[in-house]
């Protein structure tokens, strides 16, 4: 059986993540960009950032609650699944940061099989040993928005090689399997929520009397499906990248015109882009994903013993025990 | 030894009553377990025909070019493949309703997500609050519902001890 070096919390990961972005406001926005992660592996934890310790670490760290740390190298081992996030590193001149906070993500999902470390009580005491998949880098599962589902896409960087874990082709399979279940559930949710955000966004349009509920619902759930702005974005990007090498102007410009976008939005956005943001909210407390932040009992995404989550992360478990 | 107390401290922290115990030791369900089971499978059930529902709609009606169609076909079976196996699960165990009790040594871990108890080859999801009233690696007598997979009861195996009975286990 081969050694992959396992993963710690002092690994930075960087990547890219699609959100929908303010600028540019309503009509044109908000459209799909490509938002820089730049994160690292056990800050959120570290800093107690938001929730990250009450769901999503299973860093082997006090800062995390457990009781008997490993020390890697200059860091500390991390649990299978362990989540970078939530965390505030999108970097992009974007009015919805706040929001896209909320749900961030970056989840490591392949361990070894047979080299435990100790972690929090409260998310099961013991784990298999996260190891760096690509060997120098491992491919975080990251947070993207509705219809994109989540992706491997954040590249967390091997800091420390001296260190590595057995890791077995089963243990291998047992990660895509973990990914593509954590995969369909995220963007189920997301299904969910979209549908609910047209169901509601055409009643209050029904209400306000600006059509009837199917064909508005209709046009929000369409809208729900829209990647406008992922072409363009990539056009942005390339251009973008030239202009910010050459005056680094791109991201500051788009800082200042973030007020005057907000009130664009704020003036003339459609009742379903608000509702969205009901939505977004709805998924990540009310039903949860397992990626990210998500309350204890949420019944899609939550910790606790009866949620899908859980019951499927036993599935999968055992399928390799 | 376990005394009377010990297991009413457990059963209070995994949520179930000493009346349930005795219900799942005789290889039956009290009302509020049966009610949780039904609940399950109601929600998983619920929760794909509405993604069914979404899918078709999506396919149908807002019928999505190039790369969102792709997303769809691929994603929408993933998912609906998942829900339809866990619906099957929950379902099965709602209208079975059998419970199944192995004893062997305990052990508490992570299942990737939350906190899983393993007893032999089973293991269930529990309340993370387990590790404050369970043992590792000492013996336990662990119920659960089969099909659903879902924690009912638990009991510390010390023969003879008074105030911990043994009932049929299958």
């Amino acid at each position: 059986m081969p050694g992959f070096p396992v993963l710690t919390t002092i690994q930075p990961i960087v990547g890219v993540d699609f959100h929908k972005s303010i600028p540019p406001p309503p009509p044109a926005g908000p459209l799909m960009v490509p938002h820089v992660v730049v994160w690292g592996s056990g800050l959120s934890q570290k800093t107690g950032f938001m929730w990250a310790i009450a769901s999503t670490s299973r860093a082997s760290t006090p800062e995390s609650g457990c009781t008997k740390p490993t020390v890697v190298g200059f860091g500390h081992g991390c649990g299978r699944t362990h989540d970078a996030g939530p965390h505030p590193g999108h970097i992009w001149p974007n009015a919805l940061l706040p929001i896209i906070l909320l749900g961030s993500s970056s989840k490591a999902e392949f361990g070894s099989g047979t080299v435990k470390l100790a972690i929090a009580q409260q998310v099961g005491g013991v784990a298999d040993m996260a190891v760096n998949v690509a060997f120098a880098l491992n491919l975080n599962l990251d947070c993207q928005d509705f219809p994109i589902p989540p992706l491997p896409t954040g590249l967390s960087f091997t800091i420390h090689y001296s260190v590595k874990a057995g890791f077995s082709l089963a243990d291998f399979v047992r990660g895509l399997i973990q990914m593509a279940v954590d995969l369909a559930l995220t963007w189920l949710v997301g299904l969910a929520c979209a549908g609910l955000t047209a169901g509601i966004s055409g009643l209050i349009g029904k209400i306000m009397g600006k059509g009837a509920f199917g064909a508005l619902a209709s046009a929000s759930f369409r809208s729900s499906f829209s990647l406008g702005g992922v072409s363009s974005a990539a056009g942005l990007m390339r251009d973008g990248a030239g202009y910010f090498a050459s005056n680094g102007r791109l991201f500051v410009d788009g800082w200042r015109f973030v007020p005057a976008a907000l009130a664009t939005a704020w003036r003339d956005a459609p009742a379903d882009q608000v509702v969205g943001l009901v939505g977004t909210a709805v998924g990540t407390f009310g039903m949860g994903t397992p990626i990210g932040y998500a309350p204890e009992n949420a019944p899609v995404g939550g910790w606790g013993p009866s949620t899908l989550g859980s019951r499927l992360g036993s599935i999968v478990d055992g399928l390799f025990r | 030894m376990t005394t009377p107390t010990q297991l009413s401290q457990i059963a209070a922290t995994l949520q179930f009553t000493l009346e349930e115990l005795a219900l799942n030791r005789a290889g039956r369900l009290s009302p509020q377990q049966t009610w949780d089971a039904t609940k399950s499978a109601l929600f998983t059930g619920a929760l794909g025909l509405v993604v069914l529902g979404g899918l078709l709609v999506a396919a149908l009606i807002v019928r999505p070019a190039g790369v969102v169609r792709l997303i769809l076909y691929t994603m929408g079976p993933l998912s609906l493949a998942l829900l339809a196996f866990l619906s099957w699960g929950a379902i099965d165990g709602a209208i079975q309703r059998r419970v199944i009790a192995v004893e062997g040594a305990l052990d508490l871990r992570s299942n990737g997500r939350g906190t899983e108890v393993a007893v032999g080859k089973s293991h269930v999801p529990i309340s993370h609050k387990a590790s404050s009233v369970l043992t590792k690696g000492a013996r336990y007598r662990l119920y659960y519902l089969a099909g659903a997979d879902t924690f009912l009861s638990i009991e510390p195996v010390d023969d003879g001890v008074p105030g911990v009975e043994h009932g049929p286990t299958r």
